[in-house]
C-alpha cells in the first residue's frame, strides 16, 4: 500500500495555480525527497497533504485512507516556517503536542523528557522555548513532528539554518525514525543531503511534477553525458559549444554535458590543442544539484519561448 | 470535532493563563481594591481628625457669640449624620475691634495657633453678615456646621424678639424627608436610594465589561501570537481550526469564571468577617443570589459572542497597533450602558432600552445592568438570552471563517472588503 498518493491534486489561490494537477505516489518505509525551487508549490502541496488546505480538485490519500479517516497520531509535520509557543517550557510544549496527537498523559510525559535527553536538551526541559538558541528550538520543533511515532512524517526543510554538527544529528534522528518504521517525506534545498538520505525523489516546479523516480536512476539518466575537467594552470579559451548541450565554467574547472554521440576524447583533444593543462578528467554522474538546476532552468526557457 | 483534542487545547490555555503572574496579581488585587473602597469610608467615620481647631470670633452684634456658645452642637459617634463638629473646636472672643486686623494677619502665618477668625457684623439693612477667615477653608464640614449653628442662633433670637415660644418654634421648623423604598416582584420592599442603585449598576456593568473585554483581548492576543509565531501551522496539522478556536474560547472563559469565583468568595468572606463594621454603611440585600447566577450566564454568553469577533480580529492582525483601531468600536458598544446609565435608571422600561437589551451586541452588559436595578420581566430575560444564543451561532460562523483564513495569512492586514469576500467564499 502506498504511504501517500496524490491524484490530480489542484490548489488555486485566486489566479495562481499553486498546485497544478499533481499525481504521484510514495511507497511506505522510505525517506522520500520532495524537491523544488522556492515558490514552486511545495509548501502548498504539503499543506494540502496535512489537511491545512483543502484541494480544489483531486484527492490525497494516506495509507489508502482520506485525511478524515486517519487517527490523531498518524501524521507528523515540521513546517518550513518554524513555530512554537515561545513562552512555554520545552517539556510542557512537547507534552502538549504529544497529548494532542492522542498520546496518554503519563506516556507523553515520559516520552517528552526522554526525547529531550536524546537530542542533548535534557537540562533545558524546564526552560522556556524563547530562551533557547535557534538550533535548539529547531531540535524541539523536530521532536514535535516525530515524537508520537507517526506513520508518515513530513519534514519541510528540516536542515535549514543548522550547523554541520546538528545537520549530522538531524540526519541520524531522521534515519532512526525511518528505522522505527516511519515513512518520511522531506524537502530540502541541500541536494547532497537529499542524495545521502533519500531513495526516491519528486521534483516540483511551477505546481507540476517535472521529475520523479529513484535517485540512482535519475542520476544515471542525466549523468552519462556529463564530464568534469579540472585544470592546473589557466583555463583554455577553447570553444566547446559544438560538443556540448550546456557547460558550466568555474575558476579552474568546468562541467560539460555532451551532445548525443560525442566522444569525450574529442573534447579532450580540443582542450589539449588550446593549451589547457588538464589535471583531472572525470566522466561524472550528474549530482542532484546539477539535475535540479538544469530541470528548473529548462522549465524557465520553455516558458519564455 | 474531537473532544479529546479540544480538551488538550482547553487545558493548555487554562494552565498557561492561570500560572501567569499578571493573572495572580490582578485576581488578588481587585478584591483588595474593592474592599478598600468599601471599608475606607467606614474607617474614616471612626478615625476623626485629632486636630483641635482654634477659632477667634469678633462679634459686633453683641448677641451672636453668646448664642453660638450656648448652641454648640455635640458630636455624636453613634449617628454619623449628626450635625456635630468632626473635630474639637475651641472658640475665643476678640473683645476689641482694633485687634481684629492684627489677629487676622497673624492667623495667616502657618505657625499661628489661630486656625480661623470669624467676623460677625450687622450691615446697614440690619442683616447679619458673617465672614470666616482661615488658612484652610476647604474644611467644608467645619464651615457648614458653623453656618448651621449661627442660623439657629439667629432664628432663636428672632423668635424671642417676636415672643414666640420654643414649642411653637419647634413645630414651625419641622420638615419632611422622603424615604425611597424599592418595590420588587413578589411584593418585596427594599429601602434604597438613587446613589446606591447607580453605584450598584455601575459596578456590575464595569465588572462585566472588564471580564468580557479583558478576556476577549486575551483571546485576541493569543490568536495573534499563534499566528505570528507560526505555531498555528503545526497545530492545524493536528486539529481543525474550529476545534482550536473552541478550545481556546472555553479555556479562556474558564479562566474568567475562576477569577469571578475567587472574587465572589473574597466578597463573601469580606461580608462575613465584616471588618470595621463596614456593612453598616451598605445594604445587605444589595446583591441577590439570582443576580450572581445571571451574571455568570451573561458573562458566559457575552464572552462567547464577542470571542468570535476578537478571534477574527486576532487572525487578521499581526501587531497590537493594528488591533487598536478594530477594537475601538467594540469598546464603545460594551461601555455604552455605563455612559447612558443615568438615562437607563430614569426609565429602565423605556422601549428603546428594552429593544437595546435584546440586541446581542448590547444585551450582555445592558440587560445585566437593568436586572441589577429593576425587576425585568422574565420573558425579556429569556428573549435576550435566546437572541444572544442565535447571535453566538451566527458570529461563530462568520468569525470562524475569518479566523480560518486569517491565521494562515501573512503580510499586509486585509481590508474590510477583502474580509467580506472571505465570508462569501466557500
Amino acid at each position: 500500500m502506498n504511504a501517500l498518493e496524490y491524484r490530480e491534486v489542484e490548489k488555486y489561490f485566486g489566479e495562481t495555480r499553486a498546485v497544478d494537477g499533481v499525481s504521484f505516489s510514495v511507497e511506505g518505509d522510505q525517506i522520500f525527497g520532495l524537491l523544488g525551487p522556492n515558490g514552486a508549490g511545495k509548501t502548498s502541496l504539503i499543506r494540502t497533504t496535512m489537511g491545512i488546505y483543502l484541494p480544489d480538485r483531486g484527492s490525497v490519500s494516506i495509507f489508502g485512507r482520506g485525511l478524515k479517516e486517519l487517527g490523531d497520531g498518524d501524521l507528523g509535520y515540521l513546517p518550513e516556517e518554524r513555530g512554537l509557543y515561545p513562552k512555554m517550557k520545552c517539556a510542557d510544549l512537547l507534552i502538549f503536542f504529544l497529548e494532542l496527537k492522542g498520546v496518554a498523559a503519563k506516556a507523553a510525559r515520559k516520552k517528552a523528557f526522554e526525547s529531550l535527553e536524546k537530542v542533548g536538551l535534557g537540562e533545558y526541559s524546564a526552560r522556556k522555548v524563547e530562551e533557547l538558541s535557534k538550533g535548539m528550538q529547531q531540535k524541539v520543533q523536530l521532536l514535535t513532528a516525530i515524537n508520537h511515532s507517526p506513520r508518515l512524517a513530513i519534514l519541510d526543510e528540516p536542515f535549514s539554518g543548522l550547523d554541520p554538527v546538528n545537520v549530522e544529528l538531524f540526519k541520524e534522528i531522521i534515519k532512526d525514525a525511518k528505522a522505527q518504521g516511519m515513512t518520511i517525506v522531506l524537502s530540502s534545498h541541500q541536494m547532497e543531503l537529499v542524495e545521502q538520505l533519500c531513495n526516491n525523489i519528486a521534483l516540483i516546479n511551477k505546481g507540476k511534477i517535472v521529475l520523479m523516480g529513484d535517485v540512482g536512476e535519475i542520476r544515471k539518466q542525466y549523468g552519462e553525458k556529463e564530464i568534469h575537467l579540472e585544470f592546473g594552470g589557466l583555463m583554455p579559451e577553447a570553444d566547446l559549444s559544438e560538443f556540448t548541450e550546456w557547460e558550466r565554467r568555474e575558476a579552474n574547472s568546468m562541467t560539460l554535458c555532451l551532445k548525443d554521440g560525442i566522444n569525450p576524447r574529442a573534447v579532450l583533444d580540443r582542450v589539449w590543442a588550446s593549451g589547457g593543462e588538464v589535471v583531472r578528467f572525470e566522466s561524472a554522474k550528474a549530482s542532484l544539484h546539477e539535475i535540479f538546476v538544469r530541470v528548473v532552468r529548462e522549465g524557465e526557457v520553455r516558458n519564455e519561448n | 470535532m474531537k473532544t479529546n483534542r479540544i480538551i488538550c487545547v482547553v487545558k493548555r490555555e487554562f494552565k498557561d493563563r492561570v500560572m501567569k503572574k499578571s493573572f495572580i496579581i490582578l485576581t488578588l488585587l481587585t478584591p483588595f481594591l474593592f474592599g478598600a473602597l468599601m471599608i475606607v469610608p467606614s474607617l474614616l467615620w471612626m478615625v476623626k481628625s485629632e486636630k483641635v481647631n482654634r477659632i477667634q470670633v469678633y462679634d459686633a452684634t453683641g448677641f451672636m457669640y453668646q448664642g453660638l456658645m450656648e448652641n454648640l452642637p455635640k458630636p455624636d459617634e453613634k449617628d454619623p449624620k449628626n450635625d456635630g463638629f468632626v473635630s474639637e473646636v475651641i472658640f475665643s472672643e476678640i473683645g476689641d475691634e482694633k485687634q481684629l486686623d492684627r489677629i487676622i494677619k497673624s492667623a495667616s502665618e502657618s505657625k499661628s495657633e489661630t486656625d480661623g477668625v470669624l467676623e460677625i457684623r450687622s450691615d446697614d439693612n440690619n442683616e447679619i453678615v458673617c465672614t470666616f477667615f482661615g488658612r484652610n477653608i476647604s474644611n467644608i464640614k467645619l464651615v457648614n456646621t458653623l453656618e448651621r449653628t449661627l442660623n439657629r442662633v439667629l432664628l432663636k433670637s428672632q423668635l424671642k424678639k417676636n415672643n414666640i415660644s420654643d414649642e411653637v418654634a419647634k413645630d414651625l421648623s419641622k420638615r419632611v424627608d422622603i424615604k425611597a423604598v424599592k418595590l420588587e416582584s413578589g411584593g418585596k420592599k427594599k429601602e434604597s436610594s438613587f446613589l446606591k442603585e447607580y453605584l450598584k449598576a455601575a459596578m456590575i456593568t464595569m465588572l462585566l465589561y472588564m471580564l468580557i473585554f479583558g478576556y476577549g483581548q486575551t483571546l485576541m492576543r493569543g490568536v495573534m501570537e499563534e499566528k505570528t509565531s507560526r505555531v498555528v501551522e503545526v497545530l492545524l496539522s493536528s486539529l481543525k481550526p474550529s476545534e482550536l478556536l473552541l478550545g481556546k474560547v472555553v479555556g479562556i472563559a474558564s479562566v474568567g469564571l475562576l477569577q469571578y469565583l475567587i472574587w465572589m468568595l473574597c466578597g463573601a468572606g469580606l461580608f462575613l468577617a465584616n471588618p470595621f463594621n463596614f456593612t453598616a454603611t451598605m445594604d445587605r440585600s444589595l446583591v441577590k443570589p439570582e443576580d450572581l447566577i445571571l451574571f455568570v450566564v451573561f458573562f458566559g454568553l457575552g464572552f462567547f459572542f464577542y470571542a468570535s469577533i476578537f478571534a477574527a480580529f486576532g487572525a487578521i492582525c499581526s501587531t497590537d497597533q493594528e488591533t487598536q483601531q478594530l477594537i475601538m468600536p467594540i469598546v464603545m458598544i460594551l461601555i455604552m450602558p455605563m455612559l447612558i446609565l443615568g438615562l437607563i435608571l430614569q426609565n429602565p422600561h423605556a422601549g428603546w432600552v428594552v429593544a437595546l437589551s435584546l440586541i446581542p451586541l448590547f444585551s450582555p452588559t445592558l440587560m445585566m445592568t437593568r436586572i441589577a436595578v429593576v425587576s425585568v420581566p422574565l420573558w425579556e430575560i429569556i428573549a435576550s438570552i435566546a437572541f444572544l444564543v442565535l447571535g453566538i451561532w451566527f458570529m461563530s460562523w462568520a468569525g470562524g471563517k475569518i479566523y480560518r483564513i486569517g491565521i494562515l495569512m501573512t503580510g499586509k492586514r486585509p481590508n474590510l472588503i477583502e474580509v467580506f469576500k472571505w465570508l462569501k467564499a466557500s
